[in-house]
C-alpha cells in the first residue's frame, strides 16, 4: 500500500545553520500552498528554525554533515511539522522555562529557542530512539 | 547565504548598530563580533537601530541577552530602537519589553540615555 505521507513536501538537507534559510523558505513555501494565514506561517517557520538550530548544535554538536528532514501536512485544520535527525537524543521536555532576570544576570542565553518553539506551537512532541533517529513533532491548529 | 547586515555608527558617546535582514543562528556571529569590539573599546552606550531587520530568531535575541549586563555594568545599555510589529511580536513572547527599553527611534533612545544620565 501506497504511504499517504509520502506525497507530503519534504526537505533534507544537512546539519549546517548556513541551511536555515533553506529550511525557512520550504516551510514558508510548503505553508502558503496549504492556504494557511501570514500570521500563523511566521510562527511555524520560526519554530522550525528553533527546532532545526537545535538540532544543530545539540543533536550533531555542530557538525555540519548530519541530517535533517523536515516533512509539512495539514489535516483536520491542524498543521504538522515533524523534523527527523539522526543525532545525539536532546529531550526538550528536561528544558526548564527561562527566568529572563536571573538569565541577564548571569549573562546567559540558552533554553530561549525551546521556550519560543512551545509558545508558538499548540504541541510540541518528541521522540528519540537511541542511536536511531530523533523525531520533534510540531503541532498547530490553523484556523 | 543568509541575508544580513550590521553596520556601526558613532554618534558621540553613543554606537549606533544597524541591522538588516535575517538575524538565525548562522548570522547572530556576527553580531556578537559588534558587540565584542565595542566592549573592547570601552563604548558601552548602544543603540540597536531594527527598522531593516526582517527576522529574528532566538539566537540573535541571545547576542542582546549575553551583552546587555556588561553595557549596564559599565553605566551603559543596549536600546532598541525602529521595529517591525513582526519582530517587536518575537521579543514580546519572550517578555523583552520588561527587560529592555525598546524604543520608537534612535533620537528617543538617546534622550533616554541623557535622562537616565548616562
Amino acid at each position: 500500500m501506497k504511504n499517504p505521507k509520502s506525497d507530503y513536501p519534504e526537505l533534507r538537507v544537512k546539519s549546517s545553520t548556513e541551511n536555515l534559510v533553506r529550511i525557512r523558505e520550504f516551510v514558508n513555501n510548503s505553508a502558503r500552498k496549504f492556504g494557511i494565514s501570514e500570521e500563523i506561517v511566521g510562527s511555524l517557520v520560526l519554530a522550525v528554525d528553533e527546532a532545526s538550530s537545535n538540532i544543530i548544535r545539540h543533536a550533531y554538536k555542530n557538525q555540519p554533515d548530519g541530517e535533517i528532514t523536515v516533512v509539512l501536512f495539514v489535516e483536520d485544520n491542524q498543521c504538522t511539522i515533524v523534523l527527523t535527525d539522526h543525532g545525539v537524543g536532546f529531550n526538550p521536555d528536561q528544558v526548564r522555562t527561562p527566568d529572563m532576570v536571573a538569565y541577564l544576570k548571569e549573562k546567559k542565553r540558552g533554553g530561549l529557542g525551546i521556550h519560543l518553539m512551545k509558545k508558538l506551537m499548540d504541541e510540541v512532541d518528541y521522540h528519540s530512539v537511541t542511536g536511531e533517529y530523533n523525531k520533534l513533532v510540531l503541532r498547530k491548529k490553523i484556523a | 547565504m543568509a541575508d544580513f547586515k550590521s553596520g556601526l555608527r558613532d554618534k558621540d558617546e553613543f554606537s549606533i548598530i544597524d541591522l538588516s535582514g535575517y538575524l538565525d543562528a548562522h548570522t547572530a556571529p556576527e553580531l556578537e563580533t559588534r558587540f565584542t569590539n565595542l566592549i573592547d573599546k570601552n563604548r558601552f552606550k548602544v543603540v540597536v537601530n531594527l527598522k531593516d531587520l526582517e527576522y529574528i530568531s532566538s539566537a540573535g535575541l541571545g547576542v542582546f541577552m549575553a551583552y546587555i549586563e556588561t553595557m549596564r555594568e559599565n553605566q551603559g545599555d543596549i536600546k532598541l530602537v525602529s521595529l517591525k510589529p513582526s519582530v517587536y511580536s518575537i521579543f514580546d513572547l519572550l517578555g523583552f519589553p520588561l527587560l529592555y527599553d525598546i524604543m520608537k527611534d534612535e533620537e528617543e533612545a538617546i534622550n533616554k540615555f541623557k535622562e537616565q544620565g548616562k
